[in-house]
């Protein structure tokens, strides 16, 4: 099957991508419950879960040069036939639509709580959906650009972040340095896993790098960097909230950024870290929604992806009904995402690859 | 549908038109009365068609051209004297063609000369000054070029001058401006091609570029471009700009337009194209990217350290122009809460009395310093600074007093307004006045949030746009280290060995072994 887009990424910007997509959420959604989970040893559960992500990334690699030139629906379609294949990609589909759900509900909460408690966060919600949309109907190249100027400016913030961090640092929360208890480590991983994991999106986009055959190296060091990313974000905030107080707090990175003092001008960084946060999740709810509408497009034989507009947009504006508080989003993660949505992400596309060996497909 | 008597004639006037078009395109007859006759028809009776009769040997000819548009003194040296003084030299019964050919080889002493076949381009020669001559029995024209329209003499462009470098700007005649690049590149590497453009202006078109430098996909991409365009006249160098760019809706400029003869030559010898128009006192430079609408000629002659910090300042003064008063208006009126209390203070002191909201404060000013401007710039020299100096002083000062608007947005305004002037070409200025304005009502409605998607989509819309396949955002997006030290900074010239990165073939500039100092190993 032809492309449905002239678009193309580098290595590095695929890199970059899966960076992203890894850290913008995790950094919000993780530490609270990783902490609650593995108190002092959750950097140690941050790491575990970079590297058990990492061969969720060499399997996409794997699948993906078997099928050449095609993301998950059209394999999916190749080799399992056209009903149970198309079938099994829309429930590909439900994880992703999930995830940039959670997106867009994280982008309004993220505002409505930290810069505007008193304006609806309907509107922020609408506001995220239309920007998401705008980068989506760009194209996958014009996101993997954003994405690059956004990084660049991410990562001269956080740097900036994580040295002013280290005034109010308590090394004491280091030690020991080797948790007691590797099964409470191991036990914590499992929740950041399936947002490490998360770099199955590229299941959907890896036809469009360059080079893609020799990709496995982007995929890992971008998987990498992701995961190492968040263990600094964990590392920073048990430096400076200490286990037992990230644990109860409900944002402990932003908290940890709130509580950075250097006289009367250097203070209330959360300014600074909020807008960041709102970019990177910005861009991944972008690339979901590239995903989504790629994804539809193929599975309903369509030449251009952007018609699939017509149908993800009024759903997406509908979903608010769907989370009303940020209660209701970490339930969902705790339940549904981990135990049902991620593995199907996953490790869906394993499936199409072991059938496709059996029977020789594609020959 | 009922036809008013006007419209009739409207139409059949047009059909007479297409029809006479169509005729211009059939060769000559060969039968000089019946040429003469259709050229002076066509012409319609003007003034300006000058006709004289001539007998070039045994046979009876005519000599047209325009006047004011021929150089009279040529004419009169290197054609009409020698054809008058060959009369009766020629031998009896010397076929047209050969007393044409003696014309050109022997008689004439002009220098260009060619033979033209249709109606049609002796009208486009007669119209960019050139001599005609018909010749009984033959059916083609004998053009010989003689141009002396009037032109200004070779200056610096007054929108574009410079303290140091050279002082030269580009005239509305396209042949001086074409040899302008002649003289800085001597290489026969150099190209100059031309076309026509324009169903009735015919305005000649030149594309310069270095051949083995440019990238040629984009040479003839832009010759594509050029040739499917349908319009009148091409008067200015813009028409075709406007006509050829990438994303004609977006508010970005996308390719640069200068007046100044270097800025040219430099960007052609980058591997980029320059395209002009007879008449036209500019070019357009393309491929173009955003930063380059950054860099002034100047940059080139200064050193390389203050430039670097020059430009630093020209980007902090274009994100000023577009955001502060978006800025403002947010941290006064959505998110107080980010103000520092002495600050906070000090500003609600400020606007003690003031009965409008800070929103319509900041529009009303903005508004009253776009017309300022305006007006500075339609009136002549004297008018224009004194307008300024009345709005700014008189008006703003009378306007605090009255207690219309706070002073701080005064001075909000008058950074912003100041900041957009520090953006070296012009058409980003605009641009960048434009921007504030959606940045201003966002601002107002939702504060730094909606300043923060007014910027995310800014650059979305940046990271999309292409000029001639190049990525107009690079060197941020893509990435691309080597491209920093064209745009962002300036490094020494030495230092700056390459081409700008952008896909053209040749990159290498300057040899190694350029970087100035005593060669190594030896002391002195």
């Amino acid at each position: 099957m032809a492309l449905l887009t002239a678009d193309r990424v580098s290595r590095r910007q695929a890199a970059q991508l899966i960076a992203t997509t890894i850290f913008s959420t995790s950094s919000v959604l993780v530490p609270q419950y990783l902490f609650f989970q593995a108190g002092r040893g959750a950097p140690w559960a941050v790491l575990l879960a970079t590297v058990a992500a990492l061969p969720i990334a060499w399997m996409l690699f794997v699948v993906g040069r078997h099928f050449d030139g095609l993301s998950v629906p059209e394999y999916l379609e190749l080799a399992l036939g056209r009903y149970l294949g198309k079938f099994l990609a829309l429930i590909y589909l439900v994880s992703i639509l999930w995830l940039v759900t959670c997106c867009l509900f994280q982008f309004a909460m993220l505002i409505q709580l930290s810069i505007m408690p008193s304006t609806p966060a309907s509107l922020f919600w609408l506001t995220g959906l239309v920007l998401v949309g705008y980068m989506a109907w760009q194209g996958l190249e014009v996101i993997a650009r954003s994405n690059e100027i956004i990084q660049a400016i991410t990562l001269l913030a956080g740097a900036v972040v994580l040295i002013l961090s280290l005034g109010n640092a308590q090394v004491f929360w280091l030690k020991p340095i080797l948790p007691p208890d590797w099964g409470v480590v191991v036990n914590g991983a499992i929740y950041p896993l399936t947002f490490v994991g998360q770099v199955f999106l590229i299941g959907m986009w890896l036809p469009y790098v360059e080079k893609r055959q020799q990709a496995l190296k982007a995929m890992l060091l971008g998987t990498a960097a992701g995961g190492l990313l968040l263990t600094t974000a964990v590392l920073m905030v048990l430096l400076n909230l200490g286990p037992m107080r990230a644990g109860d707090l409900l944002n402990p990175v932003l908290e940890t950024l709130r509580e950075i003092h250097y006289g009367p001008f250097i203070s209330g960084l959360e300014v600074l870290g909020v807008p960041v946060w709102i970019a990177f999740i910005v861009i991944k709810a972008a690339l979901g929604f590239f995903d989504l509408s790629l994804g539809l497009a193929q599975v309903l034989g369509l030449k251009n992806y952007r018609l699939t507009f017509l149908f993800w947009v009024p759903l997406l504006s509908l979903t608010p009904l769907l989370f009303h508080t940020i209660l209701d989003l970490f339930r969902f993660l705790l339940t549904w995402w981990v135990d049902v949505l991620f593995p199907i992400g996953a490790f869906m596309p394993l499936l199409p690859y072991l059938v496709g060996r059996l029977r020789g497909i594609p020959r | 549908m009922e036809h008013k008597p006007t419209d009739i004639r409207f139409h059949g006037d047009l059909l007479l038109e297409k029809a006479r078009q169509l005729q211009e395109r059939l060769p000559l007859t060969g039968r000089l009365t019946d040429d003469r006759q259709f050229i002076v028809d066509s012409f319609g009776g003007s003034f300006d068609l000058v006709q004289r009769p001539l007998s070039i040997g045994d046979r009876q000819a005519f000599l047209f051209t325009i006047d004011q548009l021929t150089d009279d003194s040529y004419v009169d040296q290197a054609i009409i004297k020698p054809i008058i003084s060959y009369a009766g030299k020629s031998p009896p019964s010397t076929s047209a063609a050969r007393l044409c050919s003696d014309l050109q080889g022997a008689i004439l002493t002009a220098v260009r000369s060619n033979r033209l076949k249709t109606y049609a381009d002796i009208f486009w020669g007669l119209n960019n000054g050139s001599v005609v001559i018909l010749i009984d029995g033959l059916a083609e024209a004998l053009e010989i070029e003689a141009q002396g329209f009037k032109s200004r003499g070779v200056q610096e462009p007054k929108s574009d001058a410079v303290i140091r470098g050279i002082h030269m700007g580009f005239v509305e005649h396209l042949t001086i401006n074409t040899a302008m690049f002649r003289r800085y590149i001597s290489s026969s590497a150099l190209k100059i091609e031309s076309l026509k453009v324009g169903r009735y202006g015919q305005s000649r078109v030149a594309i310069i570029y270095l051949s083995g430098v440019a990238d040629p996909k984009t040479i003839d991409e832009l010759k594509r471009r050029l040739g499917r365009i349908q319009i009148d006249a091409a008067l200015d160098v813009s028409y075709l700009g406007e006509m050829i760019r990438d994303s004609p809706l977006s508010p970005f400029p996308l390719l640069l337009r200068t007046e100044r003869t270097d800025t040219a030559v430099s960007a052609v010898l980058e591997g980029r194209f320059a395209v002009l128009v007879d008449g036209s006192p500019a070019a357009i430079l393309g491929p173009a990217f955003f930063l380059g609408f950054f860099l002034a000629a100047e940059d080139s002659y200064l050193p390389s350290h203050g430039v670097s910090a020059i430009r630093m300042l020209r980007y902090t003064s274009f994100l000023i122009a577009i955001l502060l008063p978006g800025f403002w208006v947010a941290l006064a009126s959505v998110n107080q809460e980010l103000i520092p209390g002495p600050l906070l203070i000090s500003l609600a002191r400020a606007r003690i009395g003031i009965p409008l909201p800070i929103m319509a404060e900041v529009l009303i000013l903005e508004l009253a310093v776009d017309i300022v401007h305006e007006a500075g710039l339609r009136l002549p020299g004297q008018g224009g600074q004194t307008i300024t100096v009345v709005a700014a002083l008189v008006v703003g000062s009378a306007a605090v007093r009255a207690g219309l608007v706070s002073a701080p947005v005064i001075i909000i305004i008058a950074l912003t307004a100041i900041s957009t002037f520090t953006t070296p070409s012009y058409e980003m200025q605009q641009t960048t006045r434009l921007l504030r304005i959606p940045a201003l009502f966002l601002a107002g409605f939702l504060g730094f949030f909606g300043l923060a998607v007014y910027l995310t989509f800014v650059v979305v819309h940046l990271v999309s746009l292409r000029s001639f396949g190049v990525s107009y955002f690079t060197p941020f997006a893509p990435f691309r280290w080597e491209g920093f030290s064209e745009t962002v900074i300036r490094p020494p010239r030495w230092y700056d060995r390459f081409r700008p990165p952008y896909g053209w073939p040749n990159t290498l500039r300057i040899g190694s072994g350029s970087k100035p100092g005593p060669k190594s190993g030896k002391s002195n």
